[in-house]
């Protein structure tokens, strides 16, 4: 339990920024690029100023900025969504290893990073907030005026567009948060759980986020218990993995496989309502004819 | 352009060099070739921001990539991968289907051919092609599912190959190749192993001395050839076009749609399987334990800077390989060889928006309306 | 009426592309006046609506409210100053309730973000009680009907306050008690001091409810009239233009002939092409039933027999079942019953099969369901034909034979540009359209059946008398042709005789000489009575189905 804990705040919290997104409209396959920016330029902003705190909050601001290119591209240039997010990841990639090097000086791990304060039981700080965003995002989306444009945005931005919303800002706002939470989350991987940056992070967690988006059917609380569902999975596959290795069983693909096959199995079934919001990745024109 | 001129008065209007060179259809060539120069120049200043020798890092990027045969070896075997992953995107595409899944396809395709290579006991001549025809194999069943699953369920295909790769990443490298197909003698705890090394009989043969240059570069070059013939020259090629632009239009005129997209995504997948056989029967000769590959991704941008058709494939798969031969010299200035994939990265975002560059090529191609007086007819946007 | 107008347009100006879709319009509605503005498809109706929302800015004029002139391009500006819309496609988000559609963009608040639900719930439902609108605030939207959806829209203009409402083609979609309740709230909205602008392109219906009628045609503002000055046939007249003479006097003449309606089949057919005769239909329909796109019954046992060698115009209300009959008979929708194409069966399971039968469709969205818009014109003229000669060479296409064929179908057909290696997407609509004709009725061999939805929809004059051409060239040669139109007016232009459909069945049919009034009753399903009833508008005919 306290492993899942520990390990589920990024996937929840990228997974939530891939809901914030989706919901607006804007698909968002980069989030694996922006959880890798987020985890680097936290670890990178806590070292530098000793304090993990500001680190996080660098990883939120790094993710963001990301989201910004993405934001950019998609809503001001009508790039195309999934291209978008792909060469978001793409740089991530190169990028962020390229910045390691010149940083540390090491294409591996960057030096360690001062811890979080934890509470009693252990925990850190960030994972009480990655248990409370899923609540804060779900009472936006349900009660705030906010919510109900993003929703309204997300499938009919026309009809949103004649009532005065500004669909563009809007859907803006919402890629930037998206970053900012897929930034916090690789935070979570980098100063929360490893202590260090590490040069293969975030390990396709920002893949996984995304088949809890669609895992939770695009909605805060179902993405939530993806992530979480996702998290067990995995803490359940170290535990096991250990014991199998003894009986020379090497079974843990098999269970890290099990989330995305669960995901495709609920699609390809059609089980419950899993659709996406009608205008999901597809480009606004303010004057479509 | 006008190659048949059936009676007089029926013939095409000619058009000037220049309405030729920037017209419309060139647009996605133009946008490529500014896209990679934008990049290479940014990651130019990039390197000169961490304070180390920007020009003798693309020194030794274009030796490494050109500089010998050994280097050229080193820019076809990738440029072969990444041309074969580049073209099953583009492939894809041409039914209108975005396959981000050349990875998961690619894996499969190795395993196969590791599998078959080892399990496989045939005469020379066939053990190799039943090899190569078993990754390809492989890759397209792999490559068949997200088809199915668009036709049949509705199923999105940017969210099923992405969940289909990530299923083809564990159960291979953390089952497969860790556990059942694992070389070596069952209590060995070693997992880095991989599968047990294939037949001599079934490596791709090298084709020059002191390089690993080997037949799947110009294999991989006779398959852009026959997809650009498959394409462009052929029924099924104009049929595959036809459900991509219109899959409405194209099954109201009697074409089977979704049949069609299964086809191509059969040989989206093959082409995958296919890279990742190359890699197997080529260079790694077993499925290795760690086998870090990411040419899968690399396809989309290769396919996406190649403009989606087969030979801007073939040229951008070439480019990108050579990059990425040439990135592994960069360490000699202290720069990681993933920097390839930052150009790649940066390249892919400027395509990504094709409005960006929109207006500089509107203002090259002059005012072709002037030319060509008819088109005001046809002005929309 | 003496203060300023409502909502004044000035000399309005919209181009795309260069092409002015509306070129120097001025319109005024005054408090309490109910406005009509009436054209064809294209006149221009829904760019002046888009640009007196702020939806699009004028590329010249201004568009003024009560007097203050508005900024361009500013929705939320034109909300502000009282002017409201009610589009044709609603603007309505699915997934979302009622009050929650109703109040977007400009939610009651608590604590200043979160949205007072118990009050704008109850605001929104004394909204709709005020004029006697009945809505459930929490329903879903998708769970409503085309009825229902309207009366919400209307509801949320109301809300916010709209004091000029632009209704868009209106009653296209409403059952017939529907639009009489739609005409008594516009009437109701009036008395209360507010304007109306009701935009239609049926000009008895727009008689019953307006005060002042204004006719666009092909983006210029033809006249203004009060409703006590004008008549339906004068605005005919207006709507059409004297451009097209021949069609302007078939529509009145029509108009004034009496009713000469024949049920039977064969002699209708004699009537109208004496000296013919026809040994056997092309085309026998025995009780086709298919089901709709939502799943409802929409033909219910049609019966239908065509002749080689002529052409049957298909009228009826929208939504009749004249698409789901395209469908069934080029094979792209499932169906029970005979179908018989000079008497074999089994053609139309599939489009493929349908076509290597000899069936071709000038479908009713050319967009979706004839053109490839990415590919270019020659390889579009192939579509459909790909594998055969011209075209192909077996498995490989014949490029020099497709260049020949392509260069002789686009000239004569007049496409412009006659350049086959345009992109179809680059064509105007017309073009488009000439394009599809041509592949359609001369691209391959004389087709057996033409079933053409809509031929004419949105085009201009001009390709719209080549479309024309190309169809009775095509009956000429032996094809048999169904035309399915809205548009009486084509179908006396086109055919020898008009089949009228009726809640999916065939309620009677009339030769083209037959009054707006015998047509009208055989598209409300009565049965042709011997006096024509002068006061049942034909414009004005409801739905068959009453939407959920």
């Amino acid at each position: 339990m306290n492993a899942i804990l520990d390990f589920a705040p990024p996937l929840l919290l990228a997974a939530l920024g891939g809901v914030l997104s989706e919901r607006a409209g804007v698909v968002n396959i980069g989030l694996e690029g922006m959880m890798r920016f987020g985890a680097f330029f936290a670890a990178a902003g806590s070292i530098w100023t000793g304090s993990p705190l500001i680190g996080l909050l660098c990883g939120a601001l790094a993710g963001a900025a990301a989201a910004g290119v993405h934001a950019l591209l998609c809503l001001r240039y009508r790039a195309d969504q999934v291209v978008s997010g792909i060469a978001l990841n793409l740089v991530a990639l190169g990028l962020i290893t390229f910045l390691l090097e010149a940083f540390f000086g090491s294409s591996g791990v960057s030096p360690p990073v001062p811890a979080l304060p934890r509470d009693r039981f252990g925990h850190n700080g960030l994972v009480y907030f990655s248990l409370a965003a899923p609540l804060v995002l779900h009472f936006i989306f349900s009660r705030t005026a906010f919510g109900l444009r993003i929703r309204a945005v997300g499938e009919h931005p026309h009809a949103a567009a004649t009532l005065g919303v500004r669909v563009l800002r809007l859907r803006a706002i919402c890629v930037l948060g998206s970053g900012a939470l897929a930034g916090l989350g690789g935070a979570g991987l980098s100063v929360g759980i490893l202590g260090q940056f590490d040069s293969r992070m975030p390990a396709g967690q920002g893949f996984m986020a995304l088949a809890a988006v669609v895992f939770g059917k695009w909605t805060p609380l179902g993405a939530a218990g993806a992530a979480l569902f996702f998290a067990a999975a995995d803490a359940l596959q170290r535990q096991l993995s250990f014991s199998l290795h003894a009986a020379d069983m090497r079974l843990e693909g098999v269970f890290l496989a099990l989330p995305y096959a669960l995901t495709l199995l609920v699609l390809a079934l059609g089980l419950g309502r899993t659709r996406a919001p009608a205008a999901d990745g597809i480009p606004y024109e303010p004057e479509g004819r | 352009m006008s190659e048949v001129l059936p009676q007089p008065g029926l013939e095409l209007q000619p058009r000037s060099l220049r309405a030729r060179l920037f017209s419309a259809a060139r647009e996605p060539l133009w946008a490529a070739l500014l896209a990679v120069t934008a990049s290479l120049t940014f990651s130019f200043f990039a390197i000169l921001a961490t304070g180390k020798d920007p020009v003798a890092g693309y020194g030794y990027l274009v030796s490494g990539a050109l500089g010998g045969p050994g280097p050229i070896g080193e820019t076809a075997i990738k440029g072969a991968v990444l041309i074969l992953t580049g073209l099953s995107v583009a492939v894809a595409f041409v039914v209108g289907l975005f396959n981000i899944g050349a990875e998961g396809q690619l894996i499969w395709g190795a395993l196969a051919a590791a599998v078959a290579g080892r399990a496989l006991d045939l005469p020379a001549f066939l053990q190799l092609p039943c090899c190569v025809l078993a990754a390809c194999l492989a890759g397209g069943l792999w490559g068949l599912v997200p088809a199915l699953l668009k036709v049949r369920r509705g199923v999105h295909e940017v969210i099923s190959t992405i969940l289909l790769n990530w299923i083809a990443i564990h159960l291979v490298h953390g089952w497969l190749v860790a556990g059942p197909l694992a070389a070596g003698s069952s209590s060995s705890s070693i997992s880095v192993a991989g599968t047990a090394n294939i037949r001599a009989s079934a490596f791709l043969p090298r084709l020059l001395t002191g390089s690993r240059l080997d037949l799947g570069f110009p294999l991989a070059l006779a398959v852009a050839a026959a997809v650009w013939f498959l394409l462009t020259r052929t029924r099924r090629g104009f049929e595959w076009r036809a459900v991509g632009s219109g899959a409405e239009a194209a099954y109201a005129s009697g074409i089977p749609a979704a049949r069609r997209i299964c086809e191509a995504m059969f040989l989206s997948g093959a082409l995958a399987g296919l890279a990742g056989g190359l890699l197997v029967l080529g260079t790694e000769h077993k499925y290795p334990g760690v086998f870090r590959t990411g040419y899968g991704f690399d396809g989309i941008a290769v396919a996406l800077i190649g403009g989606g058709t087969a030979a801007g494939t073939a040229v951008a798969g070439l480019f990108f390989g050579a990059l990425r031969a040439g990135a592994t010299r960069l360490q000699l200035v202290g720069i990681h060889p993933s920097f390839a994939e930052l150009i790649q990265g940066v390249a892919v975002l400027l395509v990504a928006a094709p409005r960006l560059f929109a207006p500089l090529l509107a203002k090259l191609r002059g005012r072709p309306r002037a030319l060509a007086p008819e088109a005001l007819e046809s002005a929309k946007p | 009426m003496s203060a300023a107008p409502a909502l004044e347009l000035r000399g309005i100006v919209k181009r795309f592309a260069g092409v002015a879709a509306v070129d120097g319009v001025s319109l005024s509605v005054n408090p309490g006046e109910v406005l009509a503005l009436v054209g064809e498809n294209g006149a221009g109706k829904s760019t002046m609506i888009s640009v007196a929302c702020g939806l699009y800015r004028a590329d010249e004029g201004e568009v003024r409210a009560f007097g203050a002139a508005l900024p361009p391009g500013d929705p939320r500006a034109a909300i502000e100053a009282g002017v409201g819309v009610v589009y044709q496609h609603f603007m309505l988000v699915g997934p979302l309730t009622v009050w929650e559609n109703v109040v977007l963009g400009r939610e009651p608040l608590r604590f200043g973000i979160v949205v007072d639900r118990e009050r704008a719930r109850r605001e929104v439902a004394e909204a709709a009680q005020r004029f006697g609108l009945t809505v459930d605030v929490d329903a879903r939207i998708e769970s409503l009907g085309v009825g229902a959806q309207q009366r919400v829209e209307i509801v949320k203009q109301l809300w916010r306050g709209a004091r000029v409402l632009i209704l868009d083609e209106p009653t296209a979609v409403l059952s017939p008690r529907e639009a009489d309740e739609l005409t008594q709230t516009v009437r109701a909205l009036a008395k209360d001091g507010r304007s109306v602008v009701f935009i239609s392109h049926k000009l008895r219906e727009v008689l019953a409810v307006a005060d002042r009628v204004a006719v666009l045609r092909r983006g210029k503002l033809v006249q203004t009239v009060a409703r006590a000055q004008t008549s339906a046939q004068q605005l005919a007249e207006a709507v059409m233009g004297t451009v097209l003479p021949a069609l302007a006097r078939e529509a009145t003449a029509a108009g004034l002939l009496p009713a000469q309606e024949s049920l039977d089949l064969e002699e209708a057919a004699a009537k109208t092409a004496p000296g013919a005769t026809y040994p056997a239909p092309r085309l026998v329909a025995r009780d086709l039933c298919c089901e709709g796109s939502r799943g409802r019954p929409a033909l219910r046992g049609l019966s239908l027999a065509i002749f080689a060698g002529e052409i049957v115009g298909l009228a009826g209300v929208d939504g009749n079942g004249q698409s789901e009959l395209a469908e069934v008979l080029t094979g792209l929708r499932a169906f029970q019953g005979t179908l018989e194409l000079d008497g074999r069966e089994g053609w139309a399971r599939s489009p493929g099969a349908a076509r290597a039968a000899g069936v071709v469709h000038l479908p009713e969205d050319r967009h979706r369901r004839a053109l490839c818009l990415p590919l270019n014109v020659e390889e579009n003229l192939s579509l459909g034909r790909q594998g055969d000669p011209p075209y192909a060479h077996g498995a490989l296409i014949d490029r020099a034979g497709r260049r020949k064929k392509a260069l002789e179908l686009v000239h004569a057909f007049d496409v412009r540009p006659p350049d086959p290696l345009a992109r179809a997407g680059s064509l105007s609509g017309g073009n488009q359209q000439k394009l599809v004709a041509a592949r359609e009725l001369a691209g391959g061999a004389p087709p057996l059946l033409v079933v053409a939805v809509q031929p004419t929809r949105g085009l201009d004059l001009g390709a719209a008398a080549k479309v024309h051409d190309a169809l009775r060239t095509a009956r000429d040669a032996g094809a048999a042709v169904i035309v399915l139109s809205l548009d009486l007016d084509e179908l006396r232009a086109l055919a020898s005789r008009i089949v009228v459909l009726y809640d999916g069945r065939v309620t009677g049919e009339a030769p083209p000489t037959a009054s707006d009034d015998a047509l009208g009753r055989l598209m409300l399903g009565q049965p042709p009575a011997g006096t024509p009833m002068a006061s049942k508008p034909a414009g004005m005919q409801p739905r068959a189905e009453l939407p959920e």
